[in-house]
């Protein structure tokens, strides 16, 4: 299933806002006014203001994820459980709202975040060995090039360096401002280059 | 191969080292955010290397954690998408259909957790009460490309865990198939500890270094072979190639370094010559002849015996060398009219016989 970016963008804001009713309730007239034992709601109130900060700061993070390079399934745990840490643990100190339903969602999403960690993280490298394993057949070692003529002089015997070497000798063919950015040793028409 | 080279100026719109939205990876990233960006190189679609293309491999992550492979894309130097492809099915011009980094890391999680045959387990390195696995592998560093069918073959060399030195299998990924050989018993040494083995017969020079770099395994008729080439490095950027060693990789004792003879190929010819005593590789084979000698005679040239046989209307010949010492006895005692029985490599003799009368 591809996700283009702006499909990814959505959905991440998509789900922060929702995330933040879910951990909120749905926004309140008189949220955040009454201020007791120096504690307070920093969030603006209004609806429409929560919603517009939280649509921008989720395309930043959603931007920088991007940036990253992160894999989209890995974007989204991020960002579910660092935004419903965020509104949970904000919800704490709302003194209107029951403390024990934030508790319960702050524990929530720390339990999701270690479980999705040690499952992605760890674990995935058991089910990456079954999968890896289910690709591979399996021959003695003697069999090895058994079925194959491979002539000697078809062996690779630059290396990396080598090669480097000699491409960066010759770069003056291509002028100034030139920079050798990469290699990849390629087996072309049968033979190695 | 040779160290040769072609140069193709191609103004490629995407790819390694551009600014931003140029950047192979981001690029191919932005069109689809669900990927694994893996590996990428460039790759003539002819055999002029006229055009090149980019070809970007893919993968990702499923649901259940496991990195898949993805197929990936081909870019045209103007950056536009030549063909992209499902799975492991690409045109026939792309060398490395799969993301090489993540056959190497599949494999190197798929050592390090088996905790038996097609078993695999967190633990399988041992944990309070669970033994540790006989079955677990590392890696090499060292991986090998090579013309394999019609196609190209990733080769990457496994080691016993704690056992680097020795080679414990060989996983060959040729297309979609990944092959798995087990070379346990054949007693064959790492390509880690062939490089080091090399490496310590070199000289150190009062400026920059010597180093072996590379180590090619290669099939002889009878064994395995490492063939290790070897370089000097400035320490500038300046790096040249001064020579090739070869190897049993059985016996590590056996080995033969070859400086620099002009070419890659006259050094490597040279040294297989001088590790296989003139047969190289797989153009001669074994044959067995059998017949009543019709002559036999021992001359000494540049100071070795040779033993020569003829046998069927051709000559043939040994030295102390081509055979074990009580053949080669044997040998020198041979007179003409005897029946042997001779296995030969060319007219070279490498195992005799002499049935019972």
């Amino acid at each position: 299933m591809a996700v283009p970016v702006y499909l990814d963008l959505i959905i991440l804001t998509v789900m922060n806002v929702l995330l933040s009713f879910i951990a909120f309730g749905l926004p309140r007239r008189t949220h955040g006014v009454r201020v007791e034992r120096g504690e307070y709601d920093r969030l603006p109130t209004g609806f429409a203001a929560r919603t517009a900060i939280i649509v921008i700061v989720s395309v930043v993070f959603g931007l920088l994820l991007i940036l990253g390079e992160t894999p989209f399934l890995y974007q989204f745990l991020i960002d579910f459980v660092l935004v419903g840490l965020l509104a949970s643990a904000s919800r704490l100190r709302d003194i209107d709202s029951p403390r024990r339903t934030a508790s319960v969602l702050v524990v929530l999403f720390l339990l999701t975040g270690v479980g999705a960690g040690a499952y992605y993280g760890v674990y995935s490298q058991v089910n990456n060995s079954i999968y890896f394993n289910s690709l591979l057949t399996f021959a003695p070692g003697s069999a090895l090039f058994a079925n194959s003529t491979l002539p000697v002089g078809k062996l690779p015997l630059v290396s990396e360096d080598y090669a480097n070497s000699i491409a960066s000798s010759h770069l003056s063919d291509f002028g100034g401002s030139v920079q050798l950015v990469d290699n990849e040793q390629i087996v072309h028409d049968n033979q190695p280059y | 191969m040779n160290g040769s080279y072609y140069e193709a100026k191609s103004a490629n719109t995407v790819g390694p080292g551009l600014f931003l939205f140029s950047e192979i990876n981001l690029h191919s990233f932005l069109g689809d955010t669900s990927i694994v960006i893996g590996n990428h190189y460039p790759t003539p679609p002819t055999t002029n290397f006229a055009s090149i293309y980019y070809v970007f491999t893919q993968s990702q992550v499923r649901l259940d954690g496991v990195t898949a492979f993805n197929g990936g894309t081909i870019y045209s130097a103007d950056g536009s998408i030549v063909a992209q492809y499902d799975g492991l099915n690409s045109p026939s011009y792309v060398n490395q259909p799969w993301d090489k980094f993540l056959v190497a890391n599949l494999a190197s999680q798929w050592g390090s957790t088996r905790a038996g045959n097609g078993t695999f387990s967190l633990f399988a390195g041992g944990f309070f009460t669970i033994p540790a696995s006989q079955s677990r592998l590392a890696l090499s560093s060292d991986e090998e490309l090579i013309p394999y069918k019609n196609g190209t073959a990733l080769m990457l060399f496994m080691s016993p865990a704690n056992a680097a030195n020795s080679l414990g299998g060989v996983i060959l990924a040729y297309k979609g198939q990944f092959t798995y050989y087990n070379m346990e018993g054949l007693n064959l040494v790492s390509p880690d500890y062939a490089k080091a083995t090399v490496q310590s017969k070199l000289p150190a020079l009062s400026n920059g270094q010597l180093f072996a770099a590379n180590p090619v395994i290669y099939p002889t008729q009878n064994e395995f072979i490492w063939i290790v080439p070897y370089y000097y490095d400035s320490g500038t950027g300046i790096v040249q190639f001064q020579g090739i060693a070869v190897m049993d990789a059985s016996n590590a004792g056996n080995l033969v370094i070859q400086p620099n003879q002009g070419s890659i190929e006259q050094t490597r010819d040279l040294a297989l010559a001088g590790l296989l005593a003139g047969n190289t590789g797989n153009q001669t084979q074994v044959t067995k002849v059998n017949g009543a000698v019709q002559a036999f005679v021992t001359y000494v040239q540049s100071g070795n015996t040779y033993a020569s046989i003829e046998l069927n209307g051709t000559y043939y010949y040994a030295t102390a060398n081509s055979l074990p010492f009580s053949q080669w006895v044997q040998a020198l005692q041979l007179k003409p009219g005897e029946t042997v029985q001779l296995q030969v490599q060319g007219t070279e003799i490498v195992n005799l016989a002499i049935p019972p009368q």
